[in-house]
């Protein structure tokens, strides 16, 4: 029958005009991601404030878009005295948590981060040595971290 | 006309543009909100308790942008261009009734006086398109002064039938042959045609190419901004008023609601349901295409409107107290 | 000459009166990328329609070549953005070939669920921008509800909803959480055929829907073959060609599943077409989540990975068509050349080719047909 179709049509928005919304009330209402979602790039550290951090430089190696930056400690070579990440550039394909293999860096959800002024984007997981605020805090342990990952 | 007259006449005038402000300020946090349940969220919430308050919000931000002016627009229409649309369904509110004499001027050929007034809104579309100096805007004007011409025809075969059942075409009288049967039960298929011609006349969907966003950037006001744009908007809600009403008074018994007695607030209810019901459509239906829709016209329309006149005319004929 | 089209200025050269140029430039309220169109009307007929590419150019095929080959899987999301896995699959299965890489066997399971269900996305993306570019706003919203499911999926398994880098050479990143498996599954067989359902009362059956696709732009296989267009474009012209099964790569071979083919030919075809395949790739995520062994995802690969010198051209099949990936290899870390055969360029060159003559409404409605994304095209 001619029309049919538009009938359906009707009787699907009709049965949505009157039924419930799925919306999510942002900002009343604030969903947790999966701890798998990269969006923020953290370090773990102690809660002293010392980061895990063993300056192999994997990390920036491995990253594409030369968004980490290391300085190390010239006396020390398992010491990195700055770790500066620039968010501007990251893609946040996660390579550089993958590759770690101290299994240091870690993403976090921490999404709500717009700012007003560019230079912000550009931040330090470690200044002069010590934890910023921006690291992760975990419980230290009395076993070494674990062993470089073979795999790629 | 006398000192007292005039005073009635002005309050008159001032009553129908706070129903014209009124009207629109609904219709637009009403629109919004209907067409956002549709869509499965809940439209605007945060202006004002639910959204009411965003009409306002919508008014004051329109009237804060700058009223650009392009340089090869031919200054003269670029201003009278949206008057050209606005005025004639103004007038054309002065009149609809609302309850058995209660317009401005309820005149003898009320009727006809709507269809005239609805058929100078092409001259100001395409005013407003030829002076944009904007190939966009000229594309999409065109369109819209064919598609209404086109049909008016139909619509006014439409209503020709609910006239030779009224045997008047004052407005007041052809709903007070309406007390218990509405002219839609008796006029199945006018009714029908009025109300898809109608949308046509409104320029809404399925029949909103003039304006169509995804194709034409803004179809033919595309060269507006601040309040001129308000009025392009205020035009597309007050053309719905006026169809809407028409529709009601036309088709839907107007005042009359049997066994309830009549009233003025079944005009109102009425009128609300039919703007409901075409933003419903709005959120469910694609547009049509422009050579469909003239083809429907002429092909479709027109003859049905024509077989809806004679059988009207027969079954007058054959039953008198049709 | 089956590939002729009318040049812009043309058509009216010939004619008495004059035809305007419309550039329906990049920035456009339409939902289909940065593409500028020079279109040619005469009235509301369109005489010649000329695409304008290039303002998504980012040089990635450059790119490549300056990225060692696991940074490089982090570019190939980027190429179609719609549809992330069946890129970063076609560059996976062009290094194993060169290096002679086995794959893991449930990362196969695991690579043909992803791209199917990426396939699933790009549809649905697809049916949104086709009732947009109808007039209709609500199908964009409605559509929005099962992808975000899928993305919701991703983003658990995977870590991101668009750009996942998942898969790796031999294999993919790591394993998925098996009760997001089931969960998938569960309302893949439910909720999502729902949908599909509410989406063809809602567009598919529509009258007014119909009567603006139904014999548009009609193209036969042959044209096709000869304007290189290939994927649910070709297939909506009849002809049954799909690189998973011509040549079968992943469990494609040992899956039950049909090609999707309309004989039709217009605009109607592809639409039915590109809706089939959707039901489609859903009943084979199903069957992939269903048939998946256990074992390892990951096979065991040097840190950084140098592939012996060499060129391979491997082609799959991507949601627009087949994505042909050459790659050129001098023996270092880094490829020495990348070259992508993008379907989506091949497809709107056809574009050009289908819309002289036909009414300007009807342009937008070719067109979603198309289905192009300008990533692709530009790169």
């Amino acid at each position: 029958m001619f029309g049919s179709g538009l009938l359906k049509g009707l009787r699907i928005t009709g049965k949505r005009m009157v039924g419930p919304t799925k919306c999510d009330m942002y900002p009343y209402h604030r969903r947790t991601l999966p701890t798998k979602s990269r969006i923020f790039l953290a370090m773990r550290a102690t809660p002293d404030g010392k980061p895990l951090c063993r300056a192999c430089l994997t990390c920036q190696q491995n990253c594409p878009d030369h968004v980490i930056r290391i300085e190390r400690d010239p006396d020390d070579r398992e010491r990195a005295v700055s770790f500066t990440v620039d968010s501007g550039r990251c893609t946040f394909c996660g390579l550089c948590e993958e590759n770690c293999p101290y299994d240091v860096l870690v993403f976090t959800q921490d999404f709500e981060r717009a700012t007003f002024d560019r230079d912000t984007l550009v931040y330090k997981l470690i200044d002069d040595g010590m934890a910023t605020g921006a690291c992760v805090t975990v419980e230290p342990t009395d076993e070494p971290a674990g062993e470089a990952d073979a795999d790629g | 006309m006398s000192g007292h007259q005039f005073l009635v006449a002005l309050v008159w005038v001032l009553a129908l543009l706070v129903v014209m402000a009124l009207n629109i300020i609904f219709m637009d946090w009403y629109e919004r909100k209907l067409i956002g349940h549709i869509h499965l969220r809940p439209g605007p919430m945060h202006t004002g308790w639910h959204g009411l308050l965003q009409p306002f919000a919508d008014m004051l931000k329109m009237l804060g942008k700058e009223d650009i002016v392009p340089t090869g627009a031919d200054k003269l229409f670029f201003w009278i261009g949206p008057m050209v649309v606005v005025v004639p369904l103004f007038l054309a509110l002065t009149v609809l009734p609302v309850a058995p004499g209660a317009a401005l001027a309820d005149i003898n050929h009320g009727l006809f006086f709507v269809f005239a007034m609805q058929t100078i809104v092409p001259f100001g579309i395409t005013l407003i398109g030829w002076a944009g100096h904007n190939k966009w805007s000229l594309v999409g004007s065109l369109r819209a002064a064919a598609q209404l011409i086109t049909y008016e025809i139909p619509m006014l075969i439409a209503a020709l039938g609910v006239v030779m059942l009224a045997g008047s075409t004052r407005l007041t009288d052809i709903v007070q042959h309406q007390t218990v049967w509405w002219y839609a039960l008796k006029l199945p298929i006018g009714f029908a045609i009025f109300f898809v011609t109608g949308l046509a006349e409104m320029n809404r969907t399925p029949f909103d190419l003039p304006e169509a966003e995804s194709e034409l950037v803004a179809g033919y006001h595309t060269e507006y901004s601040g309040m001129k744009f308000g009025f392009a908007m205020m035009s597309e809600y007050n053309s719905m008023l006026v169809g809407s009403w028409l529709l009601v008074l036309l088709f839907l018994g107007g005042w009359n609601l049997w066994p309830l007695p009549p009233s003025p607030l079944w005009v109102v209810l009425k009128v609300y349901l039919v703007q409901s019901f075409i933003v419903w459509i709005r959120g469910t239906y694609p547009r049509m295409r422009l050579d469909d829709m003239m083809e429907m016209s002429w092909k479709y329309l027109i003859p049905a409107g024509l077989a809806n006149l004679l059988l009207v005319g027969v079954l007058g004929t054959v039953f008198p107290k049709f | 000459m089956i590939g002729d089209y009318p040049r812009l200025g043309q058509a009216s050269a010939d004619g008495a009166t004059k035809s305007i140029v419309l550039n329906m430039g990049p920035q456009h309220p339409s939902m289909h990328g940065v593409l500028h169109l020079m279109v040619e009307l005469s009235g509301e007929t369109v005489l010649a329609c000329r695409p304008v590419i290039g303002y998504l150019h980012r040089g990635i095929e450059k790119l490549f070549e300056n990225r060692t080959y696991n940074q490089c899987i982090v570019l190939c999301d980027r190429l179609d953005y719609i549809s992330q896995y069946s890129n970063e699959w076609a560059f996976c299965r062009a290094v194993e070939k060169l290096a002679d890489i086995e794959v893991a066997k449930r990362a196969e399971w695991l690579r043909t669920m992803y791209a199917e269900l990426v396939r699933i996305t790009s549809h649905l993306l697809w049916w949104s921008s086709v009732g947009l570019d109808m007039g209709a706003w609500t199908p964009l919203i409605y559509a929005m509800v099962p992808r975000e499911h899928l993305f919701d999926f991703y983003e658990a398994t995977t870590g991101s909803r668009l750009m996942p880098n998942y898969l790796r050479f031999g294999g993919v990143k790591e394993d998925v959480d098996p009760a997001a498996l089931e969960e998938l599954h569960d309302w893949l067989g439910t909720e999502f055929f729902a949908h599909l359902d509410e989406f063809d009362g809602l567009l598919s059956g529509n009258e007014i829907f119909l009567s603006r696709q139904r014999g548009l732009a009609h193209m036969t296989t042959d044209q096709a073959v000869a304007w290189g267009v290939t994927g649910p474009m070709l297939r909506a012209t009849g002809c049954d060609r799909d690189l998973r099964k011509d040549t079968p790569y992943g469990v494609y071979d040992r899956l039950e599943w049909q090609t999707m083919t309309d004989a039709r030919g217009d605009a109607l075809a592809r639409y039915t077409v590109r809706m089939r395949e959707m039901r489609e790739s859903a009943n084979m995520a199903m069957q992939c989540i269903e048939r998946m062994p256990a074992g390892e995802v990951r096979t065991r690969l040097p840190k950084v990975l140098r592939p012996p010198a060499g060129e391979v051209y491997v082609r799959t099949e991507s949601t627009r068509g087949e994505l042909g990936i050459y790659l050129v290899s001098d023996g270092s870390v880094k490829p020495y050349r990348l070259r992508v055969h993008s379907p989506a360029f091949m497809n709107i060159s056809s574009l050009p080719r289908l819309v002289p003559g036909a009414h300007i409404n009807d342009f937008f409605a070719i067109f979603g047909g198309v289905d192009n994304v300008m990533a692709e095209i530009d790169r």
